[in-house]
């Protein structure tokens, strides 16, 4: 069993959550080295020599033609589809296996048997639901899920074997370009692949412990594991410290009052974020929202050069705007389609 | 050893394709039961004391408020639906394992070896793909089976174990009102549910066995189990799987898919081929034809997919129409659709619960009648009588006879 590593993805804005979670990290594991890559750049904001992580700037986790991955994706589709890029390229650095957090989330306690599991298996998942809902509003939480996907990438472990490296290199071609949320589509973000994970490859392991990867799609039926300290993996996703009594922006069914005294967690991670730096880093700028004239890039601008798949090539850097042949001038060049005639009021 | 039971569903549309399977099975496995659940009513259409199976009825599967069941879903999806009771019936008649098969498959080989890997299991699964695929089109295949499901819902293995029975109640559960093609919800009839699956039970095996449920969606990837000469048995391939294949449509390998055809489909052509002879042989064109008893109120009039997906929201207040396929009582749910919403409106004006309904669930007819009780209420009933009646195949009986259109 060689030796471990710990890593999370995230923009400059959210360096704060990083910050957070590496920190709760090592309170548990101080031996295991905790990475953040940045899917952004340090553009003089942080010193990384400071921080409590040690940092991966996104052109080492091998990304091939990176500009055009920064450009087709937006910030949070980066963010996730750099998942698989940053697994295999810790173990390329020789670890034995890698264990994977999404940035808002908090360790609170010793992940010693997931991080055996880890080591033991090729490919290790956490289900968003371990067993059957009920209630009235039961159909509606599990299609939810069966939108997203059976597992979360909250939390996901590899080992060094040769099947986890089959499924790295599978997962990086599919979310090079599918790393999108387009339900109807089958396909949300990078999570949704994973459906296909025990079809395709033997030796994965599902953990199936309660306190691990708590999160709002399996609260308040989980919510006992904060109250009662088994909780070891807590997942804020959709938490907002700027609507600190909602739960999450995903969904509406849960206010703090159904958490009972689980809530008081919601406080503690507030706190700690604050004391992060939350205030100061969500306002630092996404180094990947401008062309490189400075000029913003529209939404539509990244679907229509998503949209050209590999036709984009032609246009070499898509940030550029000066010189022939740039993205940037053909979003501004006449289409030659004579435009409809406009109805005369 | 353990007694084990093969069952299928199907509408008596659909009676050749059991009947082929039948004969497929006995061949290899004369010394195994085989039933058949009809989601549909015989209504003097065959017989099946002469059939090569035995035949089970809706009835017979304990399904709560059977009118309530049979009136949620078109033909498809109810004998989608009816599966997961069958499965639970047959374990209940006393069969230590249950085995459901697609009513278009055809066995090809001996299945023991499968039989006593069912029985070592709790729930037994098999998965659509089995490797990444590769080609161009990888994604796109890939992500119709995320949209379809991980697992393939024509063929699965239950053992009468806590799990199984688990499992098979919540199916159950979420089958009886939830068993739906709406990709943008996650539904995709019975079969995306499972991907729960692994996850939820104990005791489940994914069996990644590439000679098992081979069909248009595995291929031409396991061509090599497809032996040129299809007369050469048995053959590498157990059984296949016709999922979507129309003997009358001779070009195309199933409406789910343009991607093969059987000018590309490689050596599954003659298979298609024979299966083709088999359903025809059997009755295909005479059956065909046969109606589902579901599809109209008991006045004769067809049930539009809107009244049943109306039907379906209402969820258990529906107790109060009682029996919905009776038109005439007078707290029908027939009534019901054609009744007014308000009082005071002149008759040609007349907005009833059916199209209210159709009103409130249709965004762009909403913004194209905003004021719809009021300034654009004749609009509305204008748009109701002449496009709205096609857009949503709802029969002139639905439409008020005051209208003036």
């Amino acid at each position: 069993m060689g030796q471990v590593a710990a890593a999370t993805i995230a923009a400059k804005r959210h360096l704060s959550l990083a910050r957070v979670l590496a920190t709760s990290f090592r309170e548990y594991h101080p031996d295991i080295p905790f990475f953040v890559i940045l899917a952004d750049e340090v553009d003089g904001y942080f010193d990384p020599a400071q921080e409590p992580f040690e940092l991966v700037r996104l052109s080492e986790v091998g990304l091939p033609n990176l500009p055009r991955v920064l450009f087709q994706y937006r910030q949070q589709e980066l963010t996730y589809a750099a998942t698989p890029y940053v697994l295999a390229h810790l173990l390329d650095r020789g670890f034995g296996s890698v264990c994977f957090f999404k940035q808002e989330s908090l360790v609170l306690g010793a992940l010693t048997s997931v991080l055996e599991s880890v080591s033991e298996h090729s490919i290790t998942l956490t289900p968003h639901l371990l067993a059957p809902l009920v209630g009235a509003d039961r159909h509606e939480r599990e299609t939810n899920i069966l939108q997203s996907g059976v597992y979360n990438v909250g939390f996901l472990g590899v080992s060094g074997s040769a099947t986890a490296r089959t499924f790295l290199s599978w997962w990086q071609d599919r979310v090079y370009r599918h790393c999108r949320h387009s339900v109807p589509q089958g396909m949300h973000y990078e999570q949704r692949w994973l459906d296909l994970v025990p079809a395709f490859f033997e030796d994965f392991h599902v953990v199936r412990d309660p306190g691990f990867n708590v999160g709002h799609w399996n609260l308040p039926e989980r919510a006992t594991t904060v109250i009662d300290h088994r909780c070891r993996f807590f997942r804020f996703s959709g938490f907002d410290p700027e609507h600190p009594l909602e739960v999450t922006r995903y969904s509406s069914r849960l206010g703090m009052a159904e958490l009972g005294s689980a809530a008081e967690l919601f406080n503690r991670y507030h706190e700690l974020l604050e004391q992060a730096g939350y205030h100061e880093t969500k306002k630092w700028p996404y180094a990947y929202d401008y062309f490189d004239n400075g000029k913003p890039i529209p939404e539509l601008a990244r679907d229509l050069y998503w949209n050209l798949a590999e036709d984009v090539e032609r246009f070499g850097d898509p940030f550029r705007t000066g010189g022939p042949n740039s993205f940037f001038d053909w979003l501004n060049t006449e289409s030659g389609v004579a435009p409809e005639s406009q109805p005369t009021e | 050893m353990a007694k084990l039971a093969i069952g299928t569903v199907v509408a008596k549309n659909y009676l050749p394709f059991a009947r082929v399977l039948a004969e497929s099975l006995r061949r290899y496995h004369p010394e195994i039961p085989f039933f058949v659940a009809l989601a549909d009513e015989v209504n003097g259409y065959f017989d099946p004391t002469a059939e090569p199976f035995h035949t089970v009825t809706l009835a017979d599967l304990g399904i709560p408020e059977l009118k309530r069941f049979t009136f949620h879903y078109s033909r498809q999806p109810l004998v989608v639906a009816t599966k997961s009771y069958l499965l639970s019936y047959l374990l209940d008649r006393g069969f230590e394992t249950a085995i459901f098969l697609d009513a278009d498959i055809l066995v090809l080989g001996n299945l023991d070896a499968l039989f006593a890997i069912a029985r070592a299991h709790a729930i037994l699964l098999t998965p659509h793909l089995l490797a990444p695929l590769t080609g161009d089109d990888r994604s796109p295949r890939e992500l119709n089976i995320l949209l379809a499901g991980t697992y393939n819902g024509g063929f699965l293995t239950v053992s009468d174990t806590a799990p199984a029975r688990a499992f098979l109640d919540w199916w159950q559960d979420r089958l009886y009102d939830h068993c739906l093609h709406a990709l943008d919800r996650g539904m995709h009839y019975d079969q995306h549910w499972l991907d729960f699956v692994p996850v939820y039970f104990n005791g489940v095996h994914i069996l990644r066995d590439p000679t098992y449920n081979v069909a248009y969606w595995s291929l031409p990837e396991r061509n090599p189990y497809l032996p040129e000469d299809q007369s050469a048995l048995p053959q590498p391939c157990r059984f296949f799987h016709f999922s979507g294949f129309d003997p009358e449509q001779p070009p195309a390998v199933t409406r789910y898919s343009p991607r093969l055809t059987m000018a590309n489909v490689g050596p599954a052509v003659s298979l298609f081929d024979r299966y083709a002879n088999l359903l025809k042989a059997a009755g295909f064109y005479v059956c065909k034809h046969w109606p589902s008893a579901y599809g109209f109120f008991d006045n004769g009039v067809a049930i539009p997919q809107i009244a049943r997906r109306i039907y379906r929201n209402l969820g258990d207040s529906v107790a109060r129409f009682g029996d919905p396929f009776d038109a005439g009582g007078s707290d029908s749910f027939f009534r019901w659709l054609n009744y007014p919403i308000d009082t005071g409106a002149h008759p040609s004006l007349t907005v009833t619960n059916l199209w209210k309904v159709i009103y409130d669930q249709r965004r762009d007819v909403q913004i194209a009648f905003p004021n719809v009780l009021t300034d654009h209420r004749a609009a509305f009933v204008n748009w109701a009588g002449s496009s709205g009646v096609k857009e949503m195949s709802v029969p002139r009986d639905f439409v008020p006879p005051e209208w003036k259109l």
